[in-house]
């Protein structure tokens, strides 16, 4: 015989069954939006450029970052971490990646920016092989959702370089 | 006079008692509510509140993901579901009156009398309500 | 106190026949969740397929009490990614972002530093003594999806152990009490 609890109890499972997959639904529906995100990277100063005691070279920079990623921002979406990467080889590693920047969008109103900033993490090589080398700077964003699946992506911007010498 | 004693027996416990009836045939909303704790749905009844209860989360369900999706915002879908599964708990979960249109028809008591339950040595007990011990 | 008496009524009219069917099923329903955790390892291609967020460090993106979803691929470990790993000595994975990698070019092994969001400093503190890069092999998973709240119940059995007992008690109680 079906009690009061019995009916309680099938009423709170279901409810709750149902409200996952809403929740998956509202995930899949992220999966409409096709992003159209623009973004424009400009090294204004090289600040400094020294080796380190431990032989490791270090490079500050003042950098002009200007993005509109407003097209990320869908219903499901609590907010885009974004940021900026240089990229580049050295002869020991076949790739280094090291994260200049980043920062966190709250919302679709903030998603259009430029910001003028020196680096907020260390320049730092495995060596001391950034003379003269050539860079790639990568914007990368990840879209954190309310619920479900998270996505990411970037757009690199080539054509950077370091000078030649210590300053 | 003990048929009369049996049938007060039978009905206090599978019928809501007589004071709480009224005359007229709508109940108000007091009686009702007084009724749903006093009698358990019937074999109709609980069907109907499953059927219901899974009806009524799924169509809030599909309209809190349109409202959602149109709107643009994602606390108008979990508002919208919210308030439907406490609707769909009010509905359902209660006894209301409407879930028991079709009470089961206990034997007549002289029928009953007419076949006698077998003695037993030691029963075992049961889990429901206690079936009244009516002396014979 | 009517609803204790039932119980206590119930339990003593058990006999061999029933405690033992009423075990069969508890171990059913416990071997069908094992079954589902370890098909989701399987699935998942990491060691813990799901974790729950224990602290702030990543804030606002993920609050204590969400559930992450872990996957393990094959794929080279990139900047932006938020992973899960161990530390030699610690027990609890921690949950950080990947901001700076160094693939060596001749063995492939890569060296990673990680930052929590809401942290000032990297992780290089949290590390084992004088560890400066984490490696592949720290590594338990990548989060690829959340869900919000999900994880508060594991949350509070962890941190007041009480709860844990008391919920397993009842529901024991419960099982045995259900006919």
């Amino acid at each position: 015989m079906h009690t009061f609890w019995y009916r309680a109890n099938a009423v709170l499972t279901f409810a709750v069954t149902i409200l996952a997959v809403i929740c998956g639904m509202a995930s899949l529906s992220d999966n409409f939006n096709f992003p159209s995100p623009h973004a424009h990277v400009q090294v204004l100063n090289i600040n400094w450029f020294q080796k380190q005691p431990n032989g490791n070279d270090e490079v500050s920079l003042t950098l002009n970052i200007s993005a509109d990623l407003q097209s990320m921002f869908t219903w499901n979406t609590k907010q885009v971490f974004v940021f900026l990467a240089a990229e580049y080889e050295s002869p020991q590693n076949s790739l280094n990646q090291v994260s200049l920047w980043d920062g966190i969008i709250p919302s679709k109103e903030h998603a259009k920016f430029s910001i003028h900033t020196t680096n907020k993490y260390r320049f730092v090589d495995q060596g001391n092989n950034l003379r003269g080398k050539a860079f790639n700077l990568t914007l990368h964003w990840h879209v954190m959702p309310k619920t479900g699946k998270m996505f990411a992506d970037k757009i690199v911007m080539t054509g950077y370089r370091l000078p030649e010498d210590y300053r | 006079m003990k048929k009369g004693c049996d049938d007060i027996t039978l009905s206090s416990i599978h019928y809501p008692s007589i004071s709480v009836r009224s005359d007229s045939g709508k109940k108000t909303l007091f009686e009702a509510l007084v009724l749903c704790f006093q009698v358990e749905m019937d074999w109709q009844g609980q069907k109907l509140s499953e059927l219901l209860m899974q009806v009524m989360l799924v169509g809030f369900a599909i309209s809190a993901f349109v409202t959602g999706y149109s709107m643009g915002s994602f606390q108008m879908m979990l508002l919208v579901y919210a308030g439907g599964v406490i609707l769909t708990t009010l509905v359902t979960v209660p006894n209301w009156p409407f879930f028991n249109r079709h009470p089961l028809k206990w034997l007549d008591p002289s029928e009953a009398e007419r076949h006698p339950k077998p003695q037993q040595a030691t029963p075992a007990p049961s889990k429901k309500k206690p079936s009244k011990t009516h002396q014979k | 106190m009517k609803f204790i008496v039932e119980i206590l009524n119930s339990i003593r009219s058990l006999n061999v026949r029933q405690l033992l069917s009423q075990a069969i099923t508890i171990g059913l329903i416990m071997s069908t969740a094992l079954m589902i955790w370890k098909g989701l390892i399987c699935v998942s291609g990491s060691e813990s397929p799901a974790v729950v967020v224990l602290s702030e460090s990543m804030e606002p993106g993920f609050q204590r009490g969400d559930m992450l979803f872990l996957r393990m691929t094959e794929e080279p470990i990139r900047t932006g990614e938020i992973v899960v790993y161990n530390v030699d000595g610690r027990s609890i994975p921690i949950v950080h972002r990947v901001i700076k990698v160094h693939e060596h070019r001749d063995t492939g092994e890569v060296d990673v530093l990680t930052k929590g969001d809401n942290n000032l400093a990297d992780d290089r503190s949290l590390y084992a003594h004088r560890q400066l890069w984490l490696h592949r092999h720290h590594i338990v998973g990548r989060a690829v999806g959340f869900l919000p709240y999900v994880g508060w119940v594991t949350l509070i059995m962890s941190e007041m152990p009480v709860i844990k007992y008391l919920v397993i008690g009842a529901l024991g109680l419960f099982v045995m009490a259900k006919d």
